[in-house]
């Protein structure tokens, strides 16, 4: 085996154990949510039942349910076996995918997370998205030109657009571009009176209904992405081998895009990876605001209805998305860096 | 500096309306002032909400609200994340271990979801979401402070006082604190603005103390009504109480940035 082959063996070792690393930590976390979602409603003082239900207290069903009923939805929920027990049950119905069935939307929780999941992983994918690439962009832009006319400008745009509430700049948008230009649909993911004759059509029409909702997701995270890019490049740009780049007479882009940028898109990368959880909230104004019939736009309607099952299973859900995203970003992260270690970085 | 000071003075103007509030406010947030729905006038200075409370008065008196809310998360974060932040740096091993993968833990998970999931058994009243706030602002500041410390006690002196045989005390006291006072204070003012971020998102979402009208609670109560992009109402319903959060954020954000800057020189020549 060549000296080259062996290296590269050991750099995949590496990797594969970083990774795993990683996924043991995502899994401890998602043990600890699978914990808070069934001790809240079980532990805190007052009666589960009424939680489970939806009810304010024992008094508040007391008049709606006989007592038979009552047993028999005990019985349903679990609530007349032990704490173990119901853990027990807890976890093998989880196993089995069974996420309960919501009392308010009179449907099972599967399959309102089924209809949910996909409009909300379209909306964050595409913010996400957008928000890296205008924000790195930006942040190059800023560095090149460091304090220029153009940098401070940049700076003191995008502090303050992270000033502006994403519900009240959302807002602003929809009267402007929906209400005022009609450019835009007012709310929802797609038409609902339409048929589509092609798919074509289908698609510019939910894209249509994307732009704003995604605009407005995305101009919350642009600014943090732009600071931490600007940032590492001026570090980058300050380092020895970036002189040498351009000792060697390399252009001016050829040293910021191939040589600086890579280096300096890795605190970026892991950036996101920890901003996804705020995104998570992003997502439910942006979708509550637009009506956007996402995961975000379920765990309101489910808040005002007290629908507990349908809380925690998308509490749970949403994690376990974060958690695969965050995945796909710990890929992205060990190709970008040569030097990673099986620690943390 | 020009940012410092234009912070500070926004800061602080705010302030005096929040003290001065029921001076200023020409009517009770919570008093029926007038008919539904007025556009301004010189008796409401920004028209009446669709029950005829005076919208105002309400922006004077939501200033309250939000800087409590500021305060709290930088309370919050500065005493329980800067305490456990210099508990782990300091003195590592086992303790550092178990509160930094609790901070892990912590942020890995969807913190909007999560308070949701508790107010669906709370109901919502200003403890409530003062208590939220204080809950979720400690996890960032803890893992920044604790980075902080783990370099300093690296620093030469420190090394000399611990030969000298100064005490654990004794050496966060005369040197640990004093070192970290202008991170802490930093962070204190940006926490405030995330704070004052929060507060306004969770009444947005309908998780407001109905009776203590915030400036999101405005909000959520403006677009709620259906016909506000449709008439006139949003320029003195919904426009001043989101003018009025993003500035006070802005200028919580840029005094940060700046004492940041003026603290760590190093930052200095990249501005």
């Amino acid at each position: 085996m060549s000296c080259s082959c062996e290296k590269g063996s050991v750099r995949l070792r590496r990797q594969l154990a970083y990774l795993a690393g990683r996924a043991g930590e995502y899994a401890i976390t998602l043990l600890v949510i699978l914990a808070i979602n069934f001790a809240l409603p079980r532990l805190l003082p007052g009666d589960s039942f009424a939680y489970i239900t939806g009810s304010t207290s024992s008094a508040d069903y007391a008049g709606a349910l006989d007592a038979h009923s009552q047993k028999v939805l005990r019985a349903y929920y679990g609530l007349d076996l032990s704490l173990q027990e119901q853990f027990v049950l807890y976890l093998s119905q989880l196993a089995v995918g069974d996420l309960g069935y919501s009392h308010f939307f009179k449907v099972s929780v599967n399959q309102l997370i089924a209809e949910r999941l996909p409009w909300s992983m379209l909306l964050v994918v595409t913010g996400v998205f957008v928000a890296l690439v205008v924000g790195v962009a930006l942040g190059v832009l800023s560095a090149w030109r460091r304090s220029g006319n153009m940098d401070r400008g940049l700076w003191a745009l995008l502090t303050a657009l992270r000033s502006v509430p994403s519900f009240f700049l959302g807002s602003l948008l929809l009267l402007i571009f929906s209400v005022h230009w009609n450019l835009f649909p007012l709310f929802g993911a797609r038409d609902m009176t339409l048929i589509y004759p092609t798919a074509l059509e289908r698609m510019e029409d939910i894209l249509h209904h994307l732009t704003l909702p995604a605009l407005t997701l995305a101009m919350g995270e642009v600014t943090g992405k732009y600071l931490l890019t600007r940032a590492a490049m001026l570090d980058t740009l300050r380092e020895e081998y970036i002189m040498f780049s351009r000792a060697r007479g390399f252009s001016d882009t050829a040293v910021m895009f191939r040589h600086a940028l890579p280096n300096a898109l890795i605190p970026v990368i892991t950036h996101t990876g920890m901003r996804l959880g705020v995104m998570m909230g992003g997502m439910i104004f942006v979708e509550s605001l637009f009506g956007y019939p996402g995961m975000g736009k379920l765990f309101v309607d489910a808040m005002s209805a007290r629908d507990l099952q349908v809380l925690q299973s998308g509490f749970l859900m949403t994690s376990v998305v974060m958690v695969v995203m965050n995945l796909a970003l710990d890929l992205v992260y060990v190709r970008l860096d040569p030097r990673v270690e099986v620690t943390k970085p | 500096m020009k940012a410092l000071h234009a912070g500070l003075l926004v800061i602080f103007l705010v302030f005096l309306v929040a003290i001065f509030a029921p001076l200023l406010a020409p009517f009770s947030p919570e008093s029926l002032a007038g008919k539904p729905l007025q556009s301004p006038d010189k008796v409401h200075w920004l028209g009446t909400d669709r029950i005829g409370q005076d919208i105002f008065s309400q922006l004077v008196f939501g200033s309250r609200v939000s800087l409590l809310a500021g305060a709290a998360a930088a309370v919050g974060a500065t005493l329980i994340g800067g305490s456990l932040g210099m508990a782990a740096g300091f003195f590592g091993g086992r303790l550092d271990r178990v509160l930094m993968r609790g901070v892990d833990i912590f942020i890995a998970i969807p913190h909007l979801p999560f308070m949701l999931l508790l107010a669906a058994h709370f109901p919502p009243s200003l403890a409530t979401t003062l208590t939220v706030l204080i809950l979720f602002s400690w996890a960032g500041e803890a893992r920044l402070i604790r980075s902080q410390v783990l370099s300093l006690r690296q620093r030469e002196y420190m090394e000399a006082a611990r030969m000298a045989g100064a005490g654990k005390l004794y050496l966060i006291q005369r040197y640990l604190l004093p070192e970290l006072a202008p991170l802490l204070l930093t962070q204190a003012v940006l926490r405030c603005g995330w704070g004052v971020l929060a507060e306004a998102g969770l009444a947005f979402i309908g998780l407001g103390d109905p009776t203590q009208k915030s400036w999101g609670l405005m909000l959520h109560y403006a677009l709620d009504y259906q016909g506000i992009y449709f008439t006139t109402a949003w320029q003195w319903w919904l426009a001043p109480p989101g003018l009025c959060i993003s500035i006070l954020i802005l200028a919580l954000t840029w005094t940060g940035f700046a004492m940041e800057e003026r603290w760590n020189p190093t930052l200095k020549e990249g501005r």
